[in-house]
Protein backbone atom coordinates (compact mmCIF):
# COMPACT_ATOMS: atom_id res chain seq x y z
CA UNK A 1 0.00 0.00 0.00
CA UNK A 2 2.77 2.40 1.01
CA UNK A 3 4.77 1.45 -2.72
CA UNK A 4 1.67 2.14 -4.11
CA UNK A 5 1.28 6.11 -2.18
CA UNK A 6 5.15 6.11 -3.39
CA UNK A 7 3.97 5.77 -7.14
CA UNK A 8 1.45 8.00 -6.98
CA UNK A 9 3.14 10.63 -5.53
CA UNK A 10 6.24 10.04 -7.74
CA UNK A 11 3.46 10.52 -11.05
CA UNK A 12 1.38 13.32 -9.44
CA UNK A 13 4.98 15.14 -8.45
CA UNK A 14 6.06 14.95 -12.43
CA UNK A 15 3.40 17.42 -13.57
CA UNK A 16 2.87 18.87 -10.32
CA UNK A 17 4.87 21.18 -8.31
CA UNK A 18 3.00 24.04 -6.91
CA UNK A 19 -0.97 23.10 -6.91
CA UNK A 20 -2.02 26.46 -6.89
CA UNK A 21 -0.28 27.05 -10.90
CA UNK A 22 -1.81 23.45 -11.82
CA UNK A 23 -5.46 24.24 -10.32
CA UNK A 24 -5.19 27.37 -12.46
CA UNK A 25 -4.14 25.80 -15.80
CA UNK A 26 -6.69 23.18 -15.24
CA UNK A 27 -9.49 25.59 -14.26
CA UNK A 28 -8.63 28.26 -17.26
CA UNK A 29 -8.32 25.25 -19.65
CA UNK A 30 -11.77 24.51 -18.64
CA UNK A 31 -13.18 28.45 -18.76
CA UNK A 32 -11.51 28.35 -22.38
CA UNK A 33 -12.44 25.13 -23.56
CA UNK A 34 -16.15 25.29 -22.79
CA UNK A 35 -16.93 28.08 -20.53
CA UNK A 36 -16.11 31.39 -23.59
CA UNK A 37 -17.98 29.24 -26.62
CA UNK A 38 -21.10 29.73 -24.36
CA UNK A 39 -20.37 33.48 -23.86
CA UNK A 40 -20.35 33.77 -27.59
CA UNK A 41 -16.15 33.92 -27.42
CA UNK A 42 -15.11 33.11 -31.16
CA UNK A 43 -12.37 30.44 -31.76
CA UNK A 44 -9.15 32.98 -32.68
CA UNK A 45 -10.41 34.67 -29.64
CA UNK A 46 -10.30 31.93 -27.75
CA UNK A 47 -6.98 30.80 -28.42
CA UNK A 48 -5.27 34.60 -27.69
CA UNK A 49 -7.09 33.95 -24.02
CA UNK A 50 -6.15 31.07 -23.77
CA UNK A 51 -2.42 31.83 -23.94
CA UNK A 52 -2.96 35.24 -22.37
CA UNK A 53 -4.13 33.55 -19.07
CA UNK A 54 -1.79 30.72 -18.69
CA UNK A 55 0.95 33.71 -18.89
CA UNK A 56 -0.68 35.47 -16.25
CA UNK A 57 -0.62 32.60 -14.21
CA UNK A 58 2.88 31.38 -14.60
CA UNK A 59 4.08 35.52 -13.40
CA UNK A 60 1.68 35.56 -11.01
CA UNK A 61 2.83 32.83 -9.36
CA UNK A 62 6.48 32.92 -10.00
CA UNK A 63 6.34 36.42 -8.23
CA UNK A 64 4.14 35.51 -5.68
CA UNK A 65 6.99 32.67 -5.05
CA UNK A 66 9.72 35.64 -5.10
CA UNK A 67 7.62 37.61 -2.63
CA UNK A 68 7.72 34.94 0.20
CA UNK A 69 9.54 36.20 3.39
CA UNK A 70 12.59 33.75 3.05
CA UNK A 71 13.11 31.59 6.15
CA UNK A 72 15.80 31.72 8.45
CA UNK B 1 6.68 22.47 -44.72
CA UNK B 2 4.24 23.04 -42.05
CA UNK B 3 5.51 19.54 -40.57
CA UNK B 4 9.13 20.99 -39.53
CA UNK B 5 7.38 23.45 -37.77
CA UNK B 6 6.95 20.74 -35.16
CA UNK B 7 9.58 17.83 -36.28
CA UNK B 8 11.95 20.69 -35.40
CA UNK B 9 10.92 21.68 -32.18
CA UNK B 10 9.88 18.13 -30.79
CA UNK B 11 13.27 16.63 -31.73
CA UNK B 12 15.31 19.57 -29.73
CA UNK B 13 12.78 19.47 -26.51
CA UNK B 14 13.31 15.96 -26.73
CA UNK B 15 16.77 15.95 -26.67
CA UNK B 16 17.06 18.74 -24.31
CA UNK B 17 14.47 17.57 -21.85
CA UNK B 18 16.34 13.63 -22.02
CA UNK B 19 20.07 15.04 -21.48
CA UNK B 20 18.96 16.56 -18.46
CA UNK B 21 17.06 13.80 -16.77
CA UNK B 22 20.31 11.32 -18.50
CA UNK B 23 22.62 13.64 -16.37
CA UNK B 24 21.15 13.60 -13.28
CA UNK B 25 20.65 9.39 -13.56
CA UNK B 26 24.22 9.68 -14.42
CA UNK B 27 25.38 11.36 -11.29
CA UNK B 28 23.80 8.61 -8.73
CA UNK B 29 24.77 5.06 -11.72
CA UNK B 30 28.21 6.85 -11.39
CA UNK B 31 28.44 6.96 -7.25
CA UNK B 32 26.68 3.52 -7.28
CA UNK B 33 29.33 2.11 -9.31
CA UNK B 34 32.20 3.37 -7.66
CA UNK B 35 31.04 3.17 -4.00
CA UNK B 36 29.26 -0.51 -4.44
CA UNK B 37 30.90 -1.95 -8.10
CA UNK B 38 29.96 -1.35 -11.50
CA UNK B 39 27.86 -5.20 -11.81
CA UNK B 40 24.73 -4.33 -10.01
CA UNK B 41 25.15 -0.44 -10.99
CA UNK B 42 24.76 -1.37 -14.68
CA UNK B 43 22.30 -4.54 -14.20
CA UNK B 44 19.87 -2.07 -11.79
CA UNK B 45 20.47 0.55 -15.18
CA UNK B 46 19.87 -2.47 -17.74
CA UNK B 47 16.42 -3.56 -15.67
CA UNK B 48 15.14 -0.61 -15.60
CA UNK B 49 15.94 0.48 -19.41
CA UNK B 50 14.25 -2.82 -20.10
CA UNK B 51 11.21 -1.91 -17.89
CA UNK B 52 11.09 1.45 -19.96
CA UNK B 53 11.12 0.00 -23.00
CA UNK B 54 8.36 -2.58 -22.36
CA UNK B 55 6.40 0.87 -20.74
CA UNK B 56 6.73 2.29 -24.04
CA UNK B 57 5.99 -0.54 -26.37
CA UNK B 58 2.85 -1.00 -24.27
CA UNK B 59 1.38 2.53 -24.20
CA UNK B 60 3.09 4.51 -27.61
CA UNK B 61 0.43 1.41 -29.72
CA UNK B 62 -2.34 1.99 -27.09
CA UNK B 63 -2.91 5.56 -27.40
CA UNK B 64 -2.88 5.41 -30.96
CA UNK B 65 -6.58 3.77 -30.85
CA UNK B 66 -7.62 6.92 -28.81
CA UNK B 67 -9.69 9.35 -31.09
CA UNK B 68 -7.24 12.45 -31.84
CA UNK B 69 -8.87 14.92 -30.15
CA UNK B 70 -9.19 13.32 -26.77
CA UNK B 71 -5.19 12.72 -27.11
CA UNK B 72 -4.46 15.81 -27.28
CA UNK B 73 -6.76 17.18 -25.07
CA UNK B 74 -5.02 14.69 -22.65
CA UNK B 75 -1.95 14.83 -24.00
CA UNK B 76 -1.59 18.82 -24.26
CA UNK B 77 -2.98 19.29 -20.68
CA UNK B 78 -0.21 17.08 -19.01
CA UNK B 79 2.31 18.78 -21.35
CA UNK B 80 1.21 21.89 -20.44
CA UNK B 81 1.62 21.09 -16.69
CA UNK B 82 4.66 19.12 -17.45
CA UNK B 83 6.23 22.21 -19.07
CA UNK B 84 4.89 25.14 -16.20
CA UNK B 85 6.64 23.31 -13.46
CA UNK B 86 9.57 23.08 -15.19
CA UNK B 87 9.73 26.69 -16.01
CA UNK B 88 8.24 27.91 -13.07
CA UNK B 89 11.56 26.37 -11.36
CA UNK B 90 13.90 27.32 -13.99
CA UNK B 91 12.58 30.86 -13.45
CA UNK B 92 12.84 30.81 -9.74
CA UNK B 93 16.44 29.35 -10.01
CA UNK B 94 17.57 31.39 -12.37
CA UNK B 95 16.15 34.49 -10.00
CA UNK B 96 18.03 33.07 -6.87
CA UNK B 97 15.16 32.31 -5.04
CA UNK B 98 15.70 28.55 -5.31
CA UNK B 99 18.89 27.00 -5.39
CA UNK B 100 20.33 25.47 -8.46
CA UNK B 101 20.90 22.02 -8.82
CA UNK B 102 24.55 20.91 -8.27
CA UNK B 103 25.45 17.81 -9.63
CA UNK B 104 28.62 17.45 -7.78
CA UNK B 105 27.04 17.80 -4.45
CA UNK B 106 24.54 15.68 -5.34
CA UNK B 107 27.38 12.41 -6.36
CA UNK B 108 28.83 13.64 -3.10
CA UNK B 109 25.79 13.27 -1.24
CA UNK B 110 24.91 9.91 -2.79
CA UNK B 111 28.39 8.20 -2.48
CA UNK B 112 27.95 8.92 1.81
CA UNK B 113 24.76 7.56 1.72
CA UNK B 114 25.67 4.27 -0.64
CA UNK B 115 29.09 4.14 1.93
CA UNK B 116 26.74 3.78 4.86
CA UNK B 117 24.81 0.63 4.05
CA UNK B 118 26.48 -2.50 5.12
CA UNK B 119 28.24 -4.07 2.30
CA UNK B 120 26.31 -7.19 1.00
CA UNK B 121 27.80 -10.58 1.03
CA UNK B 122 27.69 -11.02 -2.67
CA UNK B 123 28.43 -8.14 -4.10
CA UNK B 124 27.81 -9.24 -7.96
CA UNK B 125 23.87 -9.02 -6.09
CA UNK B 126 24.52 -6.41 -4.09
CA UNK B 127 20.74 -5.72 -3.62
CA UNK B 128 21.17 -1.84 -2.46
CA UNK B 129 23.16 -1.17 -5.80
CA UNK B 130 20.75 -2.64 -8.35
CA UNK B 131 18.19 -1.29 -6.31
CA UNK B 132 19.26 2.61 -6.17
CA UNK B 133 20.29 2.43 -10.08
CA UNK B 134 16.77 0.93 -10.85
CA UNK B 135 15.08 3.32 -9.25
CA UNK B 136 17.17 6.41 -10.33
CA UNK B 137 16.81 5.47 -13.64
CA UNK B 138 13.00 4.16 -13.52
CA UNK B 139 12.58 7.73 -12.11
CA UNK B 140 14.46 10.15 -14.77
CA UNK B 141 13.37 7.54 -17.44
CA UNK B 142 9.55 7.59 -16.80
CA UNK B 143 9.76 11.95 -17.44
CA UNK B 144 11.77 11.10 -20.75
CA UNK B 145 9.43 8.03 -21.93
CA UNK B 146 5.99 10.61 -20.75
CA UNK B 147 7.96 13.24 -23.14
CA UNK B 148 8.68 10.97 -26.32
CA UNK B 149 5.45 10.08 -26.13
CA UNK B 150 3.65 12.96 -25.41
CA UNK B 151 5.06 15.18 -27.85
CA UNK B 152 5.32 12.21 -30.60
CA UNK B 153 1.90 11.03 -30.46
CA UNK B 154 0.25 14.12 -30.08
CA UNK B 155 1.89 15.28 -33.43
CA UNK B 156 2.17 12.30 -34.81
CA UNK B 157 6.10 12.78 -34.74
CA UNK B 158 7.25 9.62 -32.43
CA UNK B 159 10.02 9.06 -34.60
CA UNK B 160 11.86 12.94 -34.59
CA UNK B 161 10.87 12.49 -30.90
CA UNK B 162 13.05 9.32 -30.28
CA UNK B 163 15.69 9.75 -32.06
CA UNK B 164 16.18 13.26 -29.67
CA UNK B 165 15.76 11.51 -27.12
CA UNK B 166 18.23 8.58 -28.30
CA UNK B 167 20.72 10.87 -29.29
CA UNK B 168 20.80 12.47 -25.76
CA UNK B 169 21.40 8.83 -23.93
CA UNK B 170 24.13 8.56 -26.34
CA UNK B 171 25.57 11.62 -25.47
CA UNK B 172 25.78 11.07 -21.50
CA UNK B 173 26.66 7.75 -21.95
CA UNK B 174 29.74 8.83 -24.01
CA UNK B 175 30.33 11.42 -21.54
CA UNK B 176 29.90 9.49 -19.04
CA UNK B 177 32.64 6.43 -20.15
CA UNK B 178 34.88 8.87 -20.88
CA UNK B 179 34.63 11.42 -17.45
CA UNK B 180 33.81 8.98 -15.28
CA UNK B 181 32.32 11.71 -12.75
CA UNK B 182 29.35 13.59 -12.75
CA UNK B 183 28.58 16.16 -16.25
CA UNK B 184 28.52 18.83 -13.54
CA UNK B 185 29.58 21.54 -15.99
CA UNK B 186 26.41 20.97 -18.43
CA UNK B 187 24.19 23.98 -18.13
CA UNK B 188 21.27 22.30 -16.25
CA UNK B 189 19.21 25.17 -15.22
CA UNK B 190 19.42 26.89 -18.85
CA UNK B 191 18.67 23.85 -20.23
CA UNK B 192 15.42 22.83 -18.15
CA UNK B 193 14.31 26.40 -18.82
CA UNK B 194 14.40 25.55 -22.74
CA UNK B 195 12.71 22.66 -22.38
CA UNK B 196 10.01 24.29 -19.96
CA UNK B 197 9.98 27.25 -22.63
CA UNK B 198 9.17 24.80 -25.07
CA UNK B 199 6.77 21.97 -23.58
CA UNK B 200 4.84 24.70 -22.37
CA UNK B 201 4.53 25.69 -25.84
CA UNK B 202 3.85 22.18 -27.00
CA UNK B 203 1.14 21.88 -24.22
CA UNK B 204 -0.55 24.91 -24.94
CA UNK B 205 -0.64 24.22 -28.89
CA UNK B 206 -2.16 20.54 -27.92
CA UNK B 207 -4.25 21.87 -25.58
CA UNK B 208 -6.11 23.88 -27.66
CA UNK B 209 -6.23 22.21 -30.85
CA UNK B 210 -8.31 19.15 -28.35
CA UNK B 211 -10.57 22.31 -26.60
CA UNK B 212 -11.39 23.65 -30.59
CA UNK B 213 -9.42 27.00 -30.70
CA UNK B 214 -8.51 28.56 -34.21
CA UNK B 215 -4.57 29.31 -33.99
CA UNK B 216 -3.68 32.19 -36.09
CA UNK B 217 -1.12 30.72 -39.09
CA UNK B 218 -2.25 26.68 -38.06
CA UNK B 219 0.64 25.05 -36.99
CA UNK B 220 3.34 27.74 -37.44
CA UNK B 221 1.87 29.16 -34.54
CA UNK B 222 3.65 26.91 -32.45
CA UNK B 223 7.10 28.96 -33.10
CA UNK B 224 4.91 31.86 -31.78
CA UNK B 225 4.10 30.04 -29.00
CA UNK B 226 7.74 29.51 -28.17
CA UNK B 227 8.80 32.89 -28.56
CA UNK B 228 6.29 33.84 -26.55
CA UNK B 229 6.64 31.87 -23.62
CA UNK B 230 10.24 32.77 -23.81
CA UNK B 231 9.23 36.21 -23.19
CA UNK B 232 7.43 35.54 -20.65
CA UNK B 233 9.84 33.74 -18.82
CA UNK B 234 12.76 35.88 -19.24
CA UNK B 235 10.26 38.69 -17.74
CA UNK B 236 9.04 36.72 -15.22
CA UNK B 237 13.05 36.31 -14.11
CA UNK B 238 13.85 40.06 -13.96
CA UNK B 239 10.46 40.83 -11.98
CA UNK B 240 11.08 37.63 -9.84
CA UNK B 241 14.63 39.27 -9.50
CA UNK B 242 13.44 42.46 -8.51
CA UNK B 243 10.98 41.54 -6.14
CA UNK B 244 13.33 38.74 -4.14
CA UNK B 245 15.71 41.57 -3.47
CA UNK B 246 12.79 43.88 -1.90
CA UNK B 247 11.98 40.74 -0.04
CA UNK B 248 15.00 40.37 1.30
CA UNK B 249 15.39 43.88 2.16
CA UNK B 250 12.48 43.99 4.48
CA UNK B 251 14.08 40.97 6.54
CA UNK B 252 17.36 43.20 6.69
Amino acid sequence: MRTLATILRELVGLFVDDGSLAAGAVVWAAICGWGLPLLGVGPRAEAGLLVLGLAALLLENTLRASSRRPRG
Amino acid sequence: MAGWAHAIPSLTAAFLASLVEFVEALTVVLAVGTVRGWRPALLGTGLALGTLALLVLALGPALTRIPLDYVQLGVGLLLLLFGLRWLRKAILRAAGVIALHDEEAAFAGETALLQSYERARDPRWDAVAIGTSFKIVMLEGIEVVFIVIAVGTAGGLLLPATLGAGAALLVVVLLGLMLHRPLARVPENALKFAVGVLLSAFGTFWLGEGIGVDWPGADWSLLGLVAWYLLVALAAVRLSRARRSAALAAVD
